[in-house]
Protein backbone atom coordinates (compact mmCIF):
# COMPACT_ATOMS: atom_id res chain seq x y z
CA UNK A 1 0.00 0.00 0.00
CA UNK A 2 1.13 3.36 -0.69
CA UNK A 3 1.32 5.28 2.86
CA UNK A 4 2.05 8.61 1.33
CA UNK A 5 -0.56 10.33 3.90
CA UNK A 6 -1.97 12.75 1.11
CA UNK A 7 -5.83 11.81 2.49
CA UNK A 8 -5.36 12.45 5.86
CA UNK A 9 -2.37 13.12 8.49
CA UNK A 10 -1.87 13.72 12.12
CA UNK A 11 1.80 15.06 13.38
CA UNK A 12 2.59 15.35 16.80
CA UNK A 13 -1.05 16.00 18.34
CA UNK A 14 -1.40 16.47 21.77
CA UNK A 15 -4.32 17.11 24.41
CA UNK A 16 -3.56 16.47 28.25
CA UNK A 17 -6.45 17.61 30.88
CA UNK A 18 -4.48 18.76 33.77
CA UNK A 19 -1.51 16.53 34.38
CA UNK A 20 -3.00 13.87 32.50
CA UNK A 21 -1.47 13.62 29.00
CA UNK A 22 -4.56 11.85 27.48
CA UNK A 23 -2.84 11.89 23.72
CA UNK A 24 1.03 12.43 23.40
CA UNK A 25 2.91 13.28 19.94
CA UNK A 26 0.54 11.29 18.13
CA UNK A 27 1.56 10.52 14.54
CA UNK A 28 -0.21 8.31 11.78
CA UNK A 29 -1.56 8.67 8.55
CA UNK A 30 -4.78 6.94 6.73
CA UNK A 31 -4.81 6.02 3.49
CA UNK A 32 -7.84 6.72 1.44
CA UNK A 33 -10.10 3.77 0.46
CA UNK A 34 -8.41 1.81 3.55
CA UNK A 35 -10.33 0.87 6.96
CA UNK A 36 -7.85 1.84 9.54
CA UNK A 37 -8.23 0.37 13.04
CA UNK A 38 -7.49 2.44 16.32
CA UNK A 39 -6.85 -0.28 18.98
CA UNK A 40 -5.64 0.04 23.06
CA UNK A 41 -6.86 -0.98 26.17
CA UNK A 42 -9.61 1.33 28.59
CA UNK A 43 -8.06 4.88 28.93
CA UNK A 44 -5.45 4.83 26.18
CA UNK A 45 -6.58 8.01 24.74
CA UNK A 46 -8.65 6.69 21.22
CA UNK A 47 -11.93 8.64 21.64
CA UNK A 48 -10.48 11.68 23.20
CA UNK A 49 -8.19 11.25 19.59
CA UNK A 50 -11.62 10.97 17.68
CA UNK A 51 -12.58 13.82 19.55
CA UNK A 52 -9.26 16.29 18.58
CA UNK A 53 -9.73 14.92 15.20
CA UNK A 54 -13.55 15.62 14.60
CA UNK A 55 -13.55 18.92 16.24
CA UNK A 56 -15.11 18.26 19.91
CA UNK A 57 -11.73 18.77 20.85
CA UNK A 58 -9.28 21.22 20.20
CA UNK A 59 -5.41 19.99 20.39
CA UNK A 60 -2.73 21.73 22.90
CA UNK A 61 -0.51 20.85 19.50
CA UNK A 62 -0.06 19.29 16.75
CA UNK A 63 -1.47 19.15 13.34
CA UNK A 64 -4.55 17.52 11.91
CA UNK A 65 -4.41 17.54 7.66
CA UNK A 66 -7.28 16.38 6.15
CA UNK A 67 -6.94 16.04 1.71
CA UNK A 68 -4.98 19.34 2.41
CA UNK A 69 -6.89 21.12 5.03
CA UNK A 70 -5.96 21.87 8.75
CA UNK A 71 -8.52 20.86 10.55
CA UNK A 72 -7.22 21.94 14.37
CA UNK A 73 -9.46 24.57 15.97
CA UNK A 74 -11.89 23.87 13.06
CA UNK A 75 -15.78 23.34 14.89
CA UNK A 76 -17.63 19.85 14.20
CA UNK A 77 -19.84 21.36 11.46
CA UNK A 78 -17.76 22.62 9.40
CA UNK A 79 -15.57 19.30 9.18
CA UNK A 80 -18.61 17.34 8.23
CA UNK A 81 -18.78 19.63 5.55
CA UNK A 82 -15.20 19.04 4.20
CA UNK A 83 -16.34 15.07 3.95
CA UNK A 84 -15.45 13.58 7.57
CA UNK A 85 -17.99 12.15 10.18
CA UNK A 86 -18.21 9.66 12.98
CA UNK A 87 -20.54 8.23 15.53
CA UNK A 88 -20.39 7.94 18.98
CA UNK A 89 -19.38 5.15 21.09
CA UNK A 90 -22.63 6.27 22.93
CA UNK A 91 -24.15 6.40 19.84
CA UNK A 92 -25.67 9.30 20.71
CA UNK A 93 -28.84 8.73 18.35
CA UNK A 94 -32.10 11.51 18.86
CA UNK A 95 -34.21 8.72 20.63
CA UNK A 96 -37.45 10.33 20.28
CA UNK A 97 -37.14 10.58 16.98
CA UNK A 98 -38.01 7.76 14.06
CA UNK A 99 -35.65 6.41 12.34
CA UNK A 100 -36.02 7.81 8.95
CA UNK A 101 -35.58 10.97 11.16
CA UNK A 102 -32.66 10.31 12.50
CA UNK A 103 -30.93 9.11 8.75
CA UNK A 104 -33.25 12.49 6.86
CA UNK A 105 -31.68 14.42 9.75
CA UNK A 106 -27.61 13.43 8.30
CA UNK A 107 -28.40 14.48 4.60
CA UNK A 108 -26.86 17.84 4.02
CA UNK A 109 -29.57 20.28 4.39
CA UNK A 110 -29.31 24.09 2.15
CA UNK A 111 -32.26 26.17 1.83
CA UNK A 112 -34.61 23.67 3.65
CA UNK A 113 -33.15 23.50 6.76
CA UNK A 114 -32.58 27.15 7.45
CA UNK A 115 -35.21 29.37 8.88
CA UNK A 116 -36.44 31.29 6.16
CA UNK A 117 -36.85 27.87 4.74
CA UNK A 118 -39.76 27.63 6.61
CA UNK A 119 -41.44 30.43 5.21
CA UNK A 120 -40.43 29.51 1.62
CA UNK A 121 -43.17 27.44 -0.41
CA UNK A 122 -43.84 24.02 -0.14
CA UNK A 123 -43.12 24.06 -4.08
CA UNK A 124 -39.82 25.47 -4.30
CA UNK A 125 -38.17 22.82 -1.94
CA UNK A 126 -39.95 19.64 -3.29
CA UNK A 127 -37.60 19.07 -5.68
CA UNK A 128 -34.57 19.35 -2.97
CA UNK A 129 -36.83 17.10 -0.78
CA UNK A 130 -37.74 14.53 -3.32
CA UNK A 131 -33.88 13.72 -3.34
CA UNK A 132 -33.06 14.14 -0.05
CA UNK A 133 -36.09 11.41 0.59
CA UNK A 134 -35.06 8.63 -2.50
CA UNK A 135 -31.22 9.07 -0.51
CA UNK A 136 -32.77 8.59 2.98
CA UNK A 137 -34.99 5.12 1.58
CA UNK A 138 -31.64 3.87 -0.16
CA UNK A 139 -29.46 4.24 3.18
CA UNK A 140 -32.51 2.50 4.92
CA UNK A 141 -32.83 -0.46 2.51
CA UNK A 142 -28.62 -0.61 2.40
CA UNK A 143 -29.16 -1.06 6.06
CA UNK A 144 -32.09 -3.61 6.21
CA UNK A 145 -33.98 -0.67 8.08
CA UNK A 146 -36.96 0.46 5.97
CA UNK A 147 -39.40 -1.90 7.85
CA UNK A 148 -38.90 0.07 10.87
CA UNK A 149 -38.55 3.34 9.39
CA UNK A 150 -41.72 5.13 11.35
CA UNK A 151 -40.52 3.73 15.24
CA UNK A 152 -39.19 5.94 17.19
CA UNK A 153 -35.10 5.13 17.26
CA UNK A 154 -36.10 4.75 21.38
CA UNK A 155 -37.82 1.27 20.95
CA UNK A 156 -35.37 -0.33 18.95
CA UNK A 157 -32.87 -2.85 19.76
CA UNK A 158 -28.99 -1.99 20.95
CA UNK A 159 -28.10 -3.78 17.20
CA UNK A 160 -30.94 -2.24 15.42
CA UNK A 161 -29.59 1.53 16.83
CA UNK A 162 -25.99 0.61 15.83
CA UNK A 163 -27.32 0.42 12.45
CA UNK A 164 -29.18 3.82 12.85
CA UNK A 165 -26.12 5.45 13.39
CA UNK A 166 -23.81 4.31 10.91
CA UNK A 167 -27.13 5.15 8.50
CA UNK A 168 -27.09 8.69 10.00
CA UNK A 169 -23.63 8.78 9.38
CA UNK A 170 -23.84 7.49 6.01
CA UNK A 171 -26.13 10.14 5.66
CA UNK A 172 -23.69 12.81 5.78
CA UNK A 173 -22.17 11.66 2.87
CA UNK A 174 -18.41 11.90 4.11
CA UNK A 175 -15.93 10.24 2.57
CA UNK A 176 -13.62 9.55 5.61
CA UNK A 177 -16.06 7.82 8.40
CA UNK A 178 -15.03 7.51 12.07
CA UNK A 179 -16.78 4.64 14.04
CA UNK A 180 -16.21 4.54 17.86
CA UNK A 181 -16.70 0.67 18.77
CA UNK A 182 -19.70 -0.02 16.36
CA UNK A 183 -19.19 -3.74 17.17
CA UNK A 184 -19.62 -3.81 21.11
CA UNK A 185 -22.62 -4.89 22.56
CA UNK A 186 -23.85 -7.21 19.18
CA UNK A 187 -24.06 -10.75 19.25
CA UNK A 188 -21.67 -12.81 16.81
CA UNK A 189 -24.23 -12.61 13.87
CA UNK A 190 -24.76 -9.17 14.25
CA UNK A 191 -20.88 -8.43 14.47
CA UNK A 192 -20.33 -10.56 10.97
CA UNK A 193 -22.94 -8.56 9.29
CA UNK A 194 -21.04 -5.17 10.61
CA UNK A 195 -18.13 -6.77 9.34
CA UNK A 196 -19.45 -7.18 5.93
CA UNK A 197 -21.46 -3.66 5.86
CA UNK A 198 -18.06 -1.98 6.76
CA UNK A 199 -16.28 -3.77 4.16
CA UNK A 200 -18.49 -3.23 1.72
CA UNK A 201 -17.97 0.58 2.38
CA UNK A 202 -14.56 0.88 1.84
CA UNK A 203 -15.43 -0.84 -1.33
CA UNK A 204 -17.69 1.60 -2.60
CA UNK A 205 -15.20 3.75 -1.80
CA UNK A 206 -15.03 5.18 1.83
CA UNK A 207 -12.45 5.60 3.88
CA UNK A 208 -12.66 4.23 7.56
CA UNK A 209 -11.27 4.51 10.85
CA UNK A 210 -12.35 2.59 13.55
CA UNK A 211 -12.34 1.86 17.30
CA UNK A 212 -12.93 -1.14 18.40
CA UNK A 213 -12.31 -3.79 21.54
CA UNK A 214 -13.14 -7.25 19.34
CA UNK A 215 -9.38 -8.17 18.54
CA UNK A 216 -10.95 -10.79 16.01
CA UNK A 217 -13.39 -8.28 14.00
CA UNK A 218 -10.54 -5.81 13.95
CA UNK A 219 -7.51 -8.25 12.60
CA UNK A 220 -10.56 -9.66 10.16
CA UNK A 221 -11.19 -6.60 8.54
CA UNK A 222 -8.73 -4.21 8.70
CA UNK A 223 -5.73 -3.13 6.26
CA UNK A 224 -4.05 -1.61 9.12
CA UNK A 225 -3.54 -1.20 12.81
CA UNK A 226 -2.57 1.56 14.71
CA UNK A 227 -2.04 0.80 18.45
CA UNK A 228 -2.28 3.37 21.75
CA UNK A 229 -1.38 2.79 24.70
CA UNK A 230 -1.45 5.33 27.88
CA UNK A 231 -1.49 8.14 24.77
CA UNK A 232 1.04 7.10 22.79
CA UNK A 233 0.94 5.19 19.49
CA UNK A 234 3.58 2.23 20.56
CA UNK A 235 2.98 0.61 17.03
CA UNK A 236 1.32 0.26 13.61
CA UNK A 237 1.07 -2.28 10.84
CA UNK A 238 -0.76 -4.93 8.92
CA UNK A 239 -2.59 -6.47 10.64
CA UNK A 240 -0.13 -9.65 10.99
CA UNK A 241 2.37 -7.50 12.28
CA UNK A 242 0.32 -6.07 15.20
CA UNK A 243 -0.51 -9.99 15.99
CA UNK A 244 3.48 -10.40 16.25
CA UNK A 245 4.13 -7.76 18.10
CA UNK A 246 5.43 -8.89 21.56
CA UNK A 247 4.66 -5.66 23.20
CA UNK A 248 1.17 -5.47 21.79
CA UNK A 249 0.32 -8.85 22.84
CA UNK A 250 1.77 -7.50 26.43
CA UNK A 251 -0.37 -4.76 26.75
CA UNK A 252 -3.31 -7.00 25.66
CA UNK A 253 -3.01 -9.90 27.54
CA UNK A 254 -1.07 -8.89 30.78
CA UNK A 255 2.09 -11.12 29.79
CA UNK B 1 -70.31 39.08 29.42
CA UNK B 2 -67.73 41.68 28.98
CA UNK B 3 -65.47 40.22 31.69
CA UNK B 4 -65.15 36.66 30.22
CA UNK B 5 -64.63 38.70 26.48
CA UNK B 6 -61.58 40.27 28.75
CA UNK B 7 -60.56 36.30 30.08
CA UNK B 8 -60.29 35.30 26.33
CA UNK B 9 -58.27 38.65 25.52
CA UNK B 10 -56.01 37.38 28.47
CA UNK B 11 -55.82 33.51 27.08
CA UNK B 12 -54.78 34.66 23.74
CA UNK B 13 -52.24 37.03 25.24
CA UNK B 14 -51.07 34.86 27.32
CA UNK B 15 -51.13 32.11 24.83
CA UNK B 16 -48.86 33.90 22.19
CA UNK B 17 -46.49 34.31 25.30
CA UNK B 18 -46.23 30.37 26.08
CA UNK B 19 -45.55 29.87 22.21
CA UNK B 20 -42.86 32.17 21.96
CA UNK B 21 -40.90 30.50 24.97
CA UNK B 22 -42.11 26.61 23.44
CA UNK B 23 -40.05 27.36 21.01
CA UNK B 24 -36.99 27.56 22.44
CA UNK B 25 -37.83 25.43 25.58
CA UNK B 26 -40.31 22.64 23.62
CA UNK B 27 -38.35 22.63 20.32
CA UNK B 28 -34.90 23.30 21.17
CA UNK B 29 -34.38 22.86 25.04
CA UNK B 30 -33.21 25.81 25.43
CA UNK B 31 -34.98 26.42 29.32
CA UNK B 32 -35.00 30.20 29.89
CA UNK B 33 -36.73 32.49 32.34
CA UNK B 34 -36.24 35.33 30.91
CA UNK B 35 -39.40 35.68 28.33
CA UNK B 36 -40.73 38.23 30.79
CA UNK B 37 -38.14 40.48 29.84
CA UNK B 38 -38.67 40.18 26.19
CA UNK B 39 -42.10 40.91 26.77
CA UNK B 40 -41.58 43.76 28.78
CA UNK B 41 -39.37 45.38 25.99
CA UNK B 42 -41.77 44.35 23.44
CA UNK B 43 -44.59 45.69 26.05
CA UNK B 44 -42.63 49.16 26.53
CA UNK B 45 -41.86 49.49 22.68
CA UNK B 46 -45.69 49.63 22.39
CA UNK B 47 -46.63 51.73 25.14
CA UNK B 48 -43.83 54.52 24.69
CA UNK B 49 -44.42 54.66 20.87
CA UNK B 50 -47.62 54.68 21.02
CA UNK B 51 -48.42 57.33 23.70
CA UNK B 52 -45.50 59.70 23.36
CA UNK B 53 -44.72 59.80 19.77
CA UNK B 54 -48.10 58.70 18.44
CA UNK B 55 -46.63 55.49 16.31
CA UNK B 56 -48.97 53.02 14.99
CA UNK B 57 -49.35 49.95 16.27
CA UNK B 58 -47.95 47.77 13.78
CA UNK B 59 -45.01 50.30 13.85
CA UNK B 60 -44.89 49.35 17.54
CA UNK B 61 -45.06 46.14 17.18
CA UNK B 62 -41.82 46.22 14.12
CA UNK B 63 -39.82 48.18 16.51
CA UNK B 64 -40.34 46.18 19.59
CA UNK B 65 -39.72 42.85 17.69
CA UNK B 66 -36.53 44.53 15.97
CA UNK B 67 -35.11 45.35 19.44
CA UNK B 68 -35.87 42.27 21.23
CA UNK B 69 -34.23 40.35 18.54
CA UNK B 70 -31.61 42.26 18.90
CA UNK B 71 -31.30 42.05 22.95
CA UNK B 72 -31.64 38.16 22.55
CA UNK B 73 -29.08 38.18 19.79
CA UNK B 74 -26.70 39.57 22.26
CA UNK B 75 -27.72 37.48 24.62
CA UNK B 76 -27.88 34.33 23.21
CA UNK B 77 -24.22 34.94 21.90
CA UNK B 78 -23.37 35.96 25.17
CA UNK B 79 -24.52 32.78 26.84
CA UNK B 80 -26.11 29.87 24.61
CA UNK B 81 -22.59 28.02 24.62
CA UNK B 82 -23.27 27.58 28.84
CA UNK B 83 -25.48 24.03 29.07
CA UNK B 84 -27.82 23.07 31.06
CA UNK B 85 -28.38 25.00 34.65
CA UNK B 86 -25.83 26.87 33.86
CA UNK B 87 -27.42 28.66 30.85
CA UNK B 88 -30.99 29.07 33.40
CA UNK B 89 -28.66 30.91 35.69
CA UNK B 90 -27.49 32.98 32.97
CA UNK B 91 -30.99 34.10 31.69
CA UNK B 92 -32.12 34.62 35.47
CA UNK B 93 -29.23 37.10 35.96
CA UNK B 94 -30.57 38.51 32.41
CA UNK B 95 -33.86 38.85 33.88
CA UNK B 96 -33.19 40.76 36.87
CA UNK B 97 -31.03 43.26 34.49
CA UNK B 98 -33.90 43.82 32.11
CA UNK B 99 -36.01 43.93 35.41
CA UNK B 100 -33.80 46.69 36.43
CA UNK B 101 -33.91 48.84 33.41
CA UNK B 102 -37.24 49.21 33.62
CA UNK B 103 -37.14 50.23 36.51
CA UNK B 104 -34.11 52.65 37.13
CA UNK B 105 -34.52 54.52 33.44
CA UNK B 106 -37.52 56.78 34.78
CA UNK B 107 -36.74 59.08 31.88
CA UNK B 108 -37.71 56.28 29.22
CA UNK B 109 -40.08 54.03 31.23
CA UNK B 110 -41.15 56.51 34.11
CA UNK B 111 -39.94 53.28 36.28
CA UNK B 112 -42.12 52.39 39.34
CA UNK B 113 -45.22 55.26 37.94
CA UNK B 114 -45.51 52.92 35.12
CA UNK B 115 -47.07 54.16 31.79
CA UNK B 116 -51.43 54.64 31.66
CA UNK B 117 -53.64 55.34 29.17
CA UNK B 118 -51.84 53.03 26.67
CA UNK B 119 -54.53 52.93 23.59
CA UNK B 120 -55.98 50.45 21.90
CA UNK B 121 -54.52 49.17 18.12
CA UNK B 122 -55.77 51.17 15.56
CA UNK B 123 -54.66 49.93 12.18
CA UNK B 124 -55.66 50.85 8.64
CA UNK B 125 -57.84 53.89 10.19
CA UNK B 126 -59.72 50.80 12.33
CA UNK B 127 -59.47 50.85 16.01
CA UNK B 128 -59.49 48.15 17.99
CA UNK B 129 -61.58 49.78 20.79
CA UNK B 130 -63.79 47.74 22.85
CA UNK B 131 -63.66 44.11 24.87
CA UNK B 132 -64.83 42.43 21.81
CA UNK B 133 -62.74 43.86 18.99
CA UNK B 134 -59.74 43.71 21.00
CA UNK B 135 -60.68 39.97 22.02
CA UNK B 136 -61.02 38.88 18.21
CA UNK B 137 -57.63 40.93 17.27
CA UNK B 138 -55.45 39.06 19.86
CA UNK B 139 -56.86 36.12 18.79
CA UNK B 140 -55.95 37.11 15.18
CA UNK B 141 -52.22 37.61 16.40
CA UNK B 142 -52.29 34.20 18.32
CA UNK B 143 -53.92 32.34 15.04
CA UNK B 144 -50.83 33.84 13.32
CA UNK B 145 -48.51 32.74 16.19
CA UNK B 146 -49.85 29.46 15.95
CA UNK B 147 -49.41 29.09 12.13
CA UNK B 148 -46.02 30.07 12.23
CA UNK B 149 -45.35 28.07 15.48
CA UNK B 150 -46.20 25.10 13.93
CA UNK B 151 -44.65 25.91 10.37
CA UNK B 152 -41.35 26.01 12.22
CA UNK B 153 -41.93 22.88 14.10
CA UNK B 154 -43.08 20.91 11.15
CA UNK B 155 -40.03 21.91 8.87
CA UNK B 156 -36.77 20.12 8.22
CA UNK B 157 -35.63 23.72 10.59
CA UNK B 158 -37.69 22.85 13.29
CA UNK B 159 -36.88 18.96 13.34
CA UNK B 160 -33.13 20.09 13.77
CA UNK B 161 -33.90 21.91 16.33
CA UNK B 162 -35.67 18.07 18.02
CA UNK B 163 -32.69 16.52 16.79
CA UNK B 164 -30.13 19.68 19.04
CA UNK B 165 -32.87 19.10 21.96
CA UNK B 166 -31.81 15.68 21.70
CA UNK B 167 -28.43 15.44 21.46
CA UNK B 168 -26.61 18.78 21.03
CA UNK B 169 -23.37 16.92 20.14
CA UNK B 170 -24.91 14.71 18.07
CA UNK B 171 -26.42 17.04 15.53
CA UNK B 172 -22.81 18.91 15.41
CA UNK B 173 -21.46 15.64 14.14
CA UNK B 174 -23.77 15.20 11.47
CA UNK B 175 -22.94 19.09 9.95
CA UNK B 176 -25.45 21.16 12.12
CA UNK B 177 -24.32 24.49 13.13
CA UNK B 178 -25.83 24.14 16.57
CA UNK B 179 -25.15 27.83 17.75
CA UNK B 180 -26.46 29.56 14.63
CA UNK B 181 -29.61 27.49 15.40
CA UNK B 182 -29.83 28.22 18.50
CA UNK B 183 -29.54 32.13 18.15
CA UNK B 184 -32.07 32.28 15.63
CA UNK B 185 -34.91 29.81 17.34
CA UNK B 186 -33.88 32.24 20.23
CA UNK B 187 -34.31 35.16 18.50
CA UNK B 188 -37.93 34.49 16.91
CA UNK B 189 -38.98 33.07 20.59
CA UNK B 190 -38.06 36.77 22.26
CA UNK B 191 -39.49 38.82 19.13
CA UNK B 192 -43.07 36.66 19.71
CA UNK B 193 -42.95 37.23 23.44
CA UNK B 194 -42.35 40.75 22.54
CA UNK B 195 -45.34 40.80 20.31
CA UNK B 196 -47.16 39.50 23.13
CA UNK B 197 -45.70 42.02 25.29
CA UNK B 198 -47.55 44.54 23.01
CA UNK B 199 -50.56 43.17 23.13
CA UNK B 200 -50.71 42.65 26.64
CA UNK B 201 -49.89 46.76 27.36
CA UNK B 202 -52.92 47.57 24.95
CA UNK B 203 -55.11 45.14 27.26
CA UNK B 204 -54.60 46.65 30.45
CA UNK B 205 -53.70 49.74 29.07
CA UNK B 206 -51.25 50.44 32.12
CA UNK B 207 -48.07 48.71 32.62
CA UNK B 208 -45.18 48.87 35.57
CA UNK B 209 -41.74 47.02 35.80
CA UNK B 210 -43.46 44.77 38.55
CA UNK B 211 -45.13 42.78 35.56
CA UNK B 212 -42.05 42.07 34.10
CA UNK B 213 -40.56 39.69 37.04
CA UNK B 214 -38.83 36.40 37.45
CA UNK B 215 -42.52 35.61 38.35
CA UNK B 216 -43.82 36.06 35.31
CA UNK B 217 -41.17 34.10 33.49
CA UNK B 218 -41.64 31.03 35.72
CA UNK B 219 -45.47 32.04 35.04
CA UNK B 220 -44.68 31.86 31.45
CA UNK B 221 -42.53 28.81 31.70
CA UNK B 222 -45.27 27.18 34.05
CA UNK B 223 -48.23 27.67 30.64
CA UNK B 224 -45.11 25.80 28.63
CA UNK B 225 -44.70 22.39 30.66
CA UNK B 226 -48.19 22.22 31.77
CA UNK B 227 -50.06 22.85 28.13
CA UNK B 228 -47.45 20.13 26.66
CA UNK B 229 -43.73 21.01 25.96
CA UNK B 230 -42.86 20.80 22.50
CA UNK B 231 -46.77 21.40 21.10
CA UNK B 232 -48.25 24.77 20.26
CA UNK B 233 -51.70 23.63 21.04
CA UNK B 234 -50.43 22.88 24.23
CA UNK B 235 -49.57 26.04 24.58
CA UNK B 236 -53.22 27.38 24.05
CA UNK B 237 -54.45 25.11 26.37
CA UNK B 238 -51.79 25.54 29.07
CA UNK B 239 -52.63 29.24 28.72
CA UNK B 240 -56.74 28.87 28.77
CA UNK B 241 -56.26 26.54 31.61
CA UNK B 242 -53.99 28.38 33.97
CA UNK B 243 -55.49 31.63 33.11
CA UNK B 244 -59.20 31.04 33.68
CA UNK B 245 -58.98 28.28 36.73
CA UNK B 246 -57.74 31.56 38.80
CA UNK B 247 -60.32 34.11 37.39
CA UNK B 248 -63.13 31.44 38.93
CA UNK B 249 -62.10 32.80 42.56
CA UNK B 250 -63.42 36.01 41.42
CA UNK B 251 -66.99 34.40 41.66
CA UNK B 252 -66.45 34.04 45.38
CA UNK B 253 -66.38 36.20 48.21
CA UNK B 254 -62.58 35.80 48.03
CA UNK B 255 -60.41 39.28 49.45
CA UNK B 256 -57.72 40.11 46.44
CA UNK B 257 -55.25 39.61 49.05
CA UNK B 258 -56.13 36.51 49.53
CA UNK B 259 -56.81 35.67 46.38
CA UNK B 260 -53.54 36.39 45.16
CA UNK B 261 -51.68 34.65 47.11
CA UNK B 262 -54.19 31.70 46.50
CA UNK B 263 -53.17 32.00 42.88
CA UNK B 264 -49.77 31.57 43.47
CA UNK B 265 -50.19 28.59 45.59
CA UNK B 266 -52.82 27.05 42.93
CA UNK B 267 -49.91 27.40 40.26
CA UNK B 268 -47.23 26.31 42.66
CA UNK B 269 -49.23 22.91 42.97
CA UNK B 270 -50.57 22.58 39.49
CA UNK B 271 -46.80 22.78 37.81
CA UNK B 272 -45.93 20.31 41.57
CA UNK B 273 -48.40 17.43 40.34
CA UNK B 274 -47.84 17.94 36.34
CA UNK B 275 -44.56 17.39 36.89
CA UNK B 276 -44.93 14.03 38.74
CA UNK B 277 -48.23 12.91 37.22
CA UNK B 278 -48.13 13.90 33.60
CA UNK B 279 -44.56 15.08 32.84
CA UNK B 280 -45.40 15.66 28.94
CA UNK B 281 -48.00 18.00 30.04
CA UNK B 282 -51.99 18.51 28.92
CA UNK B 283 -51.36 17.67 24.88
CA UNK B 284 -47.64 15.79 24.71
CA UNK B 285 -45.81 16.49 21.49
CA UNK B 286 -46.99 14.65 18.73
CA UNK B 287 -43.55 12.99 17.04
CA UNK B 288 -44.18 13.23 13.29
CA UNK B 289 -42.09 9.75 12.81
CA UNK B 290 -41.51 8.78 9.45
CA UNK B 291 -44.35 10.82 7.62
CA UNK B 292 -42.35 11.54 4.90
CA UNK B 293 -41.17 7.70 4.15
CA UNK B 294 -44.59 6.07 3.53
Amino acid sequence: MNRDGSFFKVEGLSKAFGGLHAVERATFRVEKGSLTSLIGPNGAGKTTLFDLISGFLTADEGRILFQGEELVRRKPHEIVSLGMARTFQHLGLFNQLSVWDNVFLGLPGKRRETLWGVFLPRSILRREERSIEERTREILNFLGLHEKAGERVANLSWGDQKLVSIGRLLATDGEFLLLDEPASGLSDEQIEHLKSLLRGLVSRGKTILLIDHNMEAVMDISDWVIVLNFGKIIAEGRPAEILANEEVVRIYLGV
Amino acid sequence: MIYFVYVISLIAVYGVLTISLNLSVGYTGILSVAQAAFMGIGAYSAAILLTQYGFNFFSTLLVGMAAAGLVSWGLAWATLRLKGDYYVIASFGFQIIIYNIFLNWIGLTRGPFGIRQIPAPRAFGFAFLGPVKYALFTLGVLAVCLWVARRVGESPYGKVLRAIREDEAAAASIGKNVSRYKISIFMVSAMLASVGGALYACLITYIDPFTFTIHESIFILALVIIGGSGNVYGSVIGAAVLISIPEVLRFFDVPTTVASPIREVLYGALMIIFLRLRPRGLLPERITSGAMHR
